[in-house]
């Protein structure tokens, strides 16, 4: 029987967070350092040339949906900007860097990355400055579930076990199993990896509001949370026999109405042969 | 079909017969008024009578069942959590 652990133990005894490449590391630093300049920024994607070579790809997506073809990093930067940029770095490294060989979780977390951007486009309680964001919360969002899987297969085993059996939602398996939920985990991790304190507490949110420590994010982790479960209803789950629930309050904080429901789904299933061709660019 | 319940407590059924272009693709049998007969209403109508968390139940299912995205579909009806 397994024994469920404090998250301090379990962080330093038994599963070391992985770090992310240097440059991804110093993007992440320039891009929050007010004085940087965009020819510093594409400088430092240029230097990595596998990184620069799938931000390109990336940038040149459907997902983007830009009209012309953007052949080199200091146009990509010019026309999109640092905050995209870093973020699409984050999306060409993250999940090479966790080495997940997880086809449907990666699946999913393009997916909710997709979702959440036709979400927040539309959220009355969201400010327009997330939107650019959007995607990176719903590919980040389950970094935590990786981490089990590599760490500790025995646990993420009967925890797959136990959602199964009684149909109860991965995140309530994993405490009463592992001890931590992976909300948790990844908000660790997302911290150590020095991410922007807004994915932060978006990820530790996702499945309890009152998780997100920052009021002004608890609609955007809100939104997340509808995402997840829009995927999850679309057969799009991280694990089979997925179960999802979203609380009363997720509801009210992200604000939708039930008339707005059809028009959202219906841009989000428009969105689908993107899913395909990032989960691609991700690997 | 399928059972589900209104926002006010009350048991109603959703029959998906169609991709979401067609208005009666999806058709709520709502409980009659102080026992009067049953009404089908297209979903577009009943919208306000459901939660969120069922219109979205709703239309992913039509889109898995008869849409255009290329979803699997469910292998039994209901499946969707």
């Amino acid at each position: 029987m397994s024994r469920p652990r404090d998250i301090d133990y379990l962080l330093e005894e038994v599963v070391t967070l992985p770090s992310l490449p240097r440059t991804v590391t110093h993007i992440t630093q320039l891009v929050s350092d007010p004085n940087c300049s965009l020819a510093m920024v594409a400088k430092a994607v240029s230097s990595d040339p596998a990184i620069a070579l799938k931000t390109l790809r990336l940038v040149n997506s459907a997902f983007y949906g830009l009209r012309q073809q953007v052949a080199t990093v200091e146009h990509a930067v010019v026309l999109l900007g640092m905050k995209v940029i870093r973020n699409l770095v984050f999306t060409a490294t993250v999940f090479d860097t966790l080495k997940s060989g997880v086809d449907t979780l990666l699946k999913h977390s393009v997916s909710c990355g997709v979702a959440m951007r036709v979400l927040v486009e539309r959220g009355k309680n969201i400010p327009v400055e997330y939107v650019e964001e959007a995607f990176i919360y719903g590919l980040l969002h389950d970094i935590g579930m990786i981490l089990f899987e590599q760490f500790l297969p025995r646990e993420h085993a009967l925890v797959s076990a136990a959602c199964s059996a009684r149909k109860i939602p991965r995140y309530q398996a994993e405490r009463e199993i592992i001890g931590v939920d992976h909300a948790m985990v990844g908000m660790r991790l997302a911290h150590k990896w020095r991410l922007p304190d807004n994915i932060v507490h978006v990820i530790a949110g996702h499945h309890e509001l009152d998780q997100c420590a920052n009021a002004a994010m608890k609609p955007v982790s809100a939104t997340l949370a509808i995402a997840d479960y829009v995927c999850t209803a679309c057969g799009l789950s991280s694990y089979e026999d997925s179960v999802v629930r979203v609380e009363e309050q997720v509801w009210e904080s992200a604000g939708f109405s039930n008339e707005e429901i059809p028009g959202i789904l219906e841009a989000f299933f428009e969105a689908f042969p993107s899913i395909e061709e990032l989960v691609k660019l991700t690997l | 079909m399928g059972t589900l319940s209104l926002q006010d407590g009350r048991a109603a059924n959703v029959v998906l017969i169609g991709p979401r272009e067609n208005p009666r693709g999806a058709t709520l049998v709502l409980p009659g008024e102080g026992g009067g007969p049953v009404r089908a209403v297209p979903l577009a109508q009943g919208l306000g009578l459901l939660h969120p968390q069922t219109v979205i139940d709703i239309i992913c299912m039509q889109e898995r069942l008869y849409g255009k995205s290329n979803l699997t579909p469910p292998v039994e009806l209901g499946e969707s959590s």
